[in-house]
């Protein structure tokens, strides 16, 4: 089963896709298997994250841009500078997950959530789950 | 009379303007986007755009998109003025912290040369905006976006006005998305509006057309133009006075609608002047227009109206297709006044430019637009 999101995301935002990758495993009806969360971009990545404390998701994209700041001297400079460090970000960040399908749920921890970074922004952006049993 | 028998070449220009440049934008906005690094860019402190003739209207009608989308001071500087009178100092302490986009369709314009000559030296980053890069323009600047025009024939200019505008638009949406003044997909659609409007030119040619040949033939008589253009649209107003000269041969005068109650006002030719009205909604300066146009009936003055505001008391009018950015509208305001100038011309027989014979003839001994010493102050 392959199931496509679509959702418009906030500069610099954090976007949760637990509750949809929760409801596609659930329709798959698979018991055990793999569930695969892709997003197709480059300035974008997925993530684990704890979800208790939203003020978390702030830390996780502050240290993200003190690690890799938006510098005007980037090489690639067909787009913006904001652009070319989001690309070096979802190379750190990686653009997949993969979660073990166990009775019919992903097999996430108490505090954990899977989230959608964006580097850029505003942007309209989709992520494919697939769910493969086994 | 019969239109077919007035068509012209400055015309047929103009309708063929949309599709060239439709056909250029593959090439030219990955120009824009390498014209300057993206260092450059956050350098600047000040943008000057520069030219002659129809690339000084050009410069006028996008100077304030410049502002509007980068956020940073931008002055439309005549090259006579670059050249001879700006001082050093104005560039300011830092080199590379003034731009000056020096446009000239051939690149051999004496004075846009000479402004380019003296800029750089003075530190300032030079784009040559041109249709041959190993032009002496190119030369003296530092860098060079080449626009690849096809060859035309001899008429007053529309396709080079048009393509300096489009590149001024796709340069200035640029430098606003390299500097994060809006995200890429905003500026992306900002491109995508750019076409659109080009669609839209081909869209209302033939109705423009028909209203052009119409105007032109009860203003045949005219012994001048006036034109009206305010802010955004004042580029538009001075391009409009530029082809009744080229076209038609008749003195035209170019003000904003403030300088009209000053001065035009005054005027005794109430009815013997081709007086052109642009303007469009969202230009701040639209409530002063509404003014004059009110003034404008009572005094039954008649004119032509160029836009997409309110209009009531026009005797004729173009209505300029509706933009979701209101600072892209005045891309669209030169097609009518170029229709009314080349059928006005046609219609009066006269010559472009008084056909470059007799007193108007161009040759080496006589001093001309492209005929002058290149004279650089020390």
């Amino acid at each position: 089963m392959l199931k496509k999101i679509e959702f418009t995301t906030e500069r610099n935002g954090v976007t949760d896709l637990t509750p949809q990758i929760r409801q596609t495993v659930e329709e798959s009806g698979i018991e055990s298997g793999i569930c695969i969360v892709f997003i197709t971009h480059t300035t974008a990545g997925v993530t684990i994250i704890s979800f208790w404390d939203p003020l978390g998701f702030e830390d996780v994209q502050d240290e993200l841009r003190r690690l890799i700041p938006t510098k005007v001297d980037f090489k690639h400079q067909h787009d913006t500078p904001e652009d070319a460090a989001g690309h070096v970000k979802s190379v750190v960040v990686g653009s997949s997950l993969s979660l073990i399908v166990d009775q019919n749920k992903p097999l996430l921890g108490h505090s954990q959530g899977v989230y959608f970074l964006e580097f850029d922004g505003s942007r309209n952006r989709e992520c494919y789950i697939k769910v493969l049993g086994g | 009379m019969e239109r077919q028998k007035f068509d012209n070449e400055m015309r047929r220009q103009v309708r063929k303007t949309p599709s060239l440049l439709r056909n250029l934008y593959n090439e030219l906005e990955p120009r824009t986007r390498y014209a300057l690094t993206t260092p450059d860019i956050y350098g600047l402190k000040r943008i000057i755009i520069t030219g002659c003739g129809d690339s000084h209207a050009a410069a006028l009608t996008a100077g304030r998109a410049f502002e509007h989308l980068t956020e940073c001071v931008t002055e439309v500087i005549h090259p006579l003025d670059l050249a001879r009178f700006f001082p050093s100092w104005k560039t300011g302490s830092r080199s590379k912290e003034t731009l000056v986009i020096a446009m000239s369709i051939s690149g051999a314009t004496p004075r846009v040369v000479e402004a380019a000559d003296r800029m750089h030296n003075f530190g300032a980053i030079v784009l040559a905006v041109t249709g041959k890069s190993a032009s002496q323009l190119a030369q003296y600047a530092d860098k060079t976006l080449q626009i690849s025009l096809p060859k035309l024939n001899p008429a007053p200019g529309t396709v080079t006005y048009a393509a300096m505008l489009f590149v001024c638009y796709l340069l200035a949406i640029r430098f606003g998305e390299v500097r994060l003044k809006y995200t890429m997909d905003t500026a992306g659609m900002y491109r995508k509006e750019l076409l659109k409007l080009l669609e839209k030119m081909e869209h209302v040619f033939d109705q423009w057309d028909e209203a052009a040949f119409s105007i032109a033939g009860q203003c045949k008589d005219m012994l001048l133009g006036e034109m009206i253009g305010s802010g955004y649209d004042y580029g538009s107003a001075y391009y409009g006075c530029a082809k009744l000269y080229e076209a038609v041969g008749i003195p035209a005068m170019i003000t904003n609608s403030e300088e009209w109650f000053h001065i035009h006002c005054f005027s005794k030719l109430i009815n013997n002047a081709l007086t052109i009205v642009f303007d469009h909604c969202g230009n701040e300066s639209e409530s002063r227009t509404l003014e004059l146009m009110e003034r404008m009936n009572y005094m039954k003055k008649e004119f032509v109206y160029i836009g997409n505001g309110q209009h009531s008391y026009a005797r004729h009018s173009f209505s300029t297709p509706e933009t979701d950015y209101a600072f892209l509208s005045p891309f669209i305001q030169w097609i009518p006044a170029a229709l009314t100038a080349s059928y006005l011309g046609a219609i009066r027989g006269e010559s472009y430019n008084r056909g470059f014979q007799g007193i108007w003839r161009e040759e080496s001994k006589t001093p001309s637009s492209w005929n002058s010493k290149i004279a650089p102050i020390k």
